[in-house]
């Protein structure tokens, strides 16, 4: 009889729903073994329910904790009334009585009573999650993640940050993730990860006074010092609910990291969250002879307390020119760019991609959509450093690009002739747009008064020229387009379409 | 056309893509060039089992390869859909000892959609029944002790609850 190996049984378990898990784990020592594996890899505490406790339990009389390699936590608020067990019985209800007749005598009885009852419960609670931390030896991915929408109590927050300190996980973390208030992050200063590599905070500062929020980063920034043998990504970001947030100080404050290779900042918009660029800037230049990896991102504005800088939006425009005025980055292969703030000028975008042209493997544009136009502009800076070798036509516009992400106005055939003429050795596109059109000019669109049928017929030709389209030359293996809501079948007839013009194609996904 | 040499020594002649649907022969082709009239050993694969792989990948010639990256997606509700298409599990409805060889063959193949296929049966079979029910389906033994089995049945509390 052939028996079917590990890792076989591993993909069976997978696909099995929870009450076949619970009897496929009760076969034998090698079906329990995997069933452990995979569901104590990732241990997630979000609340302390029932279910919560006993897993926390189970983990710790069991002894299961090395099967953790990712700890979540998001803490929870806790409750302040009284168990409905505690009235139980007659000793419970002579402590209903005594505690109704006490509240007439003391009116902040039942205040009292509550806080002491959240204090308790706390620390009950938080030493369950303690002990079990105390059983993950192998940990390597570790988040806090706050839920800024509910209420929250700090102690939570401290007591799991020290877990990084106090717990065996601390010496083998390799990936730390926070999201928790700003004022807890002070009691990091003393904390050492020896292999720590991948730092990503997200600051939500609230209405944190600007003073406060700095001395907060004159500790974190300690701890991230630290971090100098072994961090090697880096991730910053902050949304519109930190009003008087300045990130000029943090990046002032970090000194030089030796393997940095990523680095991400995600700020709101309008660049609010930076006074001055200087000290970003000067931390790009520090790593440039590391820096594999760079993303500038945003989301939407914040709240103003004091007026911006009405240039602030460029904040990327500056960072990128700066990067450009000093020297390029000698080993960036990976670009991530929000266009939002670029749109009033590309120029010092694509010069920055035309210094990076030679070695840019990646390069993801997010946020505002790119016209066909505006799209050569893009493969022409990204192609520029090629030189057009005149006895060679194919070198001519071959780069190393092997992922993009752009977002379009339209697609067009002209748009996909462009990728396929320009980015031959591109393995992976990845294309967000809700329009087809047959042309790439304005002036030459249909002119029909009937809009869902000119969108009908539009696409019809645009599938009709591309069933014509043949791109034997491109290398493209895995094709991902948006979702269109309003047309019906668009991901089956798109794949349809560039299954049969793009012969190395494997891969089309619908997003 | 491609040729493919089986552990007991068959050869079977099949189309480019068809065979490609395997990523093991794909690569294998690439490396071997365009024009090679080698025939591609397969030792790890019998002729009768070469003989359905052939079969599904015929039918299912053209159809996109799943993403390489499939797997290590964290979408549960995806992953634990064990739905079959009504070609597929006809394909796949043969007997035990043959539904694992062409498991075995789709995963040293690396035919991933087949694979997903044989795994999905295999969930099915066991979808609904107990732990001696399947001890006695898959021909396993019992290894557990007394106490390890105590274990299982309080570590299975907080399983339970989910």
């Amino acid at each position: 009889m052939v028996d079917l190996p590990f890792d076989i049984w591993w993909k069976v378990f997978e696909i099995l729903p929870p009450d076949a898990r619970v009897h496929f784990r009760a076969v034998n020592r090698l079906f329990l073994e995997i069933a452990r594996r995979v569901q104590y890899r990732y241990l997630v505490i979000d609340g302390y329910g029932k279910r919560t406790k006993r897993l926390m339990k189970t983990i710790n009389s069991l002894s299961l904790g090395y099967h953790v390699q990712s700890l979540h936590i998001q803490p929870w608020a806790v409750s302040n009334l009284p168990s409905a067990k505690a009235y139980l019985g007659p000793g419970g209800r002579v402590s209903s009585v005594f505690d109704h007749l006490h509240s007439f005598f003391d009116s902040d009885f039942p205040t009292r009573r509550a806080e002491a009852l959240v204090r308790e419960r706390m620390r009950k609670q938080i030493r369950l999650v303690k002990e079990t931390a105390g059983m993950l030896k192998f940990v390597q991915e570790y988040s806090l993640e706050w839920n800024v929408d509910r209420p929250y109590h700090p102690e939570l927050f401290t007591a799991f940050l020290s877990l990084v300190d106090v717990s065996p996980f601390g010496q083998t973390l390799t990936k730390l993730s926070l999201k928790v208030p700003t004022d807890r992050l002070i009691c990091l200063a003393s904390v050492k990860l020896p292999a720590l590599e991948q730092l990503d905070l997200q600051l939500v500062t609230m209405s944190l006074s600007e003073r406060c929020i700095n001395d907060c980063f004159d500790c974190f920034a300690v701890f991230v010092n630290n971090l100098c043998p072994t961090l090697s990504s880096l991730s910053v970001s902050s949304s519109h609910i930190s009003l008087n947030l300045n990130l000029y100080r943090l990046f002032y404050l970090l000194g030089d990291f030796p393997h940095l290779r990523s680095l991400a900042v995600t700020i709101p918009y309008d660049g609010a969250h930076f006074s001055s660029l200087d000290s970003l800037q000067f931390f790009i230049r520090k790593h440039r002879q590391t820096l594999q990896e760079l993303k500038l991102l945003c989301n939407r504005s914040a709240a103003r307390t004091r007026p911006n800088d009405p240039c602030a939006k460029y904040w990327i425009q500056r960072t990128i020119t700066d990067v450009c005025a000093f020297g390029n980055l000698t080993n960036l292969s990976s670009i991530e760019l929000s266009l939002r703030p670029l749109r009033s000028e590309l120029t010092p975008f694509l010069t920055f991609l035309a210094s990076a042209a030679n070695q840019l493997e990646s390069l993801t544009l997010t946020d505002d959509a790119l016209t066909p136009e505006e799209v050569e502009r893009v493969l022409d800076a990204v192609t520029c450093r090629i030189p057009a070798d005149s006895t060679n036509r194919n070198f001519a516009g071959y780069c190393n690009l092997g992922y993009l992400a752009i977002r379009l106005q339209y697609l067009c055939p002209y748009t996909v002739d462009l990728f396929a003429s320009k980015l031959c050795l591109l393995r992976s596109l990845k294309l967000t747009f809700s329009d087809v059109r047959l042309h790439h000019r304005d002036e030459v669109q249909l002119s029909y008064t009937d809009y869902a049928y000119a969108y009908f017929e539009e696409l019809r030709l645009f599938y009709a020229e591309m069933n014509s389209r043949w791109y034997p030359e491109w290398k493209l293996s895995s094709l991902a387009v948006s979702e269109c809501p309003y047309r019906f079948e668009w991901g089956r007839d798109l794949e349809k379409v560039f299954t049969k013009c793009i012969p190395t194609l494997d891969s089309f996904q619908v997003f | 056309m491609i040729v493919l040499k089986t552990s007991d020594n068959e050869t079977f002649t099949v189309e480019r893509d068809v065979a490609e649907r395997s990523v093991l022969i794909k690569n294998m082709l690439d490396d071997i060039g365009e024009n090679s009239e080698q025939a591609i050993p397969l030792p790890n694969v019998n002729s009768s089992v070469l003989k359905k792989v052939l079969e599904y990948c015929e039918h299912h010639r053209g159809e996109p390869l799943p993403a390489a990256d499939a797997d290590t997606s964290q979408d549960d509700t995806r992953k634990r859909t064990t739905d079959i298409s009504e070609w597929d599990q006809k394909f796949i409805t043969v007997d035990q000892e043959m539904l694992f060889e062409i498991i075995l063959a789709a995963n040293y193949l690396d035919i991933k959609s087949l694979l997903d296929v044989g795994c999905k049966t295999v969930a099915n079979m066991i979808k609904g029944k107990t732990p001696e029910e399947i001890r006695k389906l898959f021909n396993i033994v019992n290894d557990f002790t007394p106490e390890e089995e105590a274990q299982i049945k309080k570590e299975n509390e907080w399983a339970e609850d989910r």
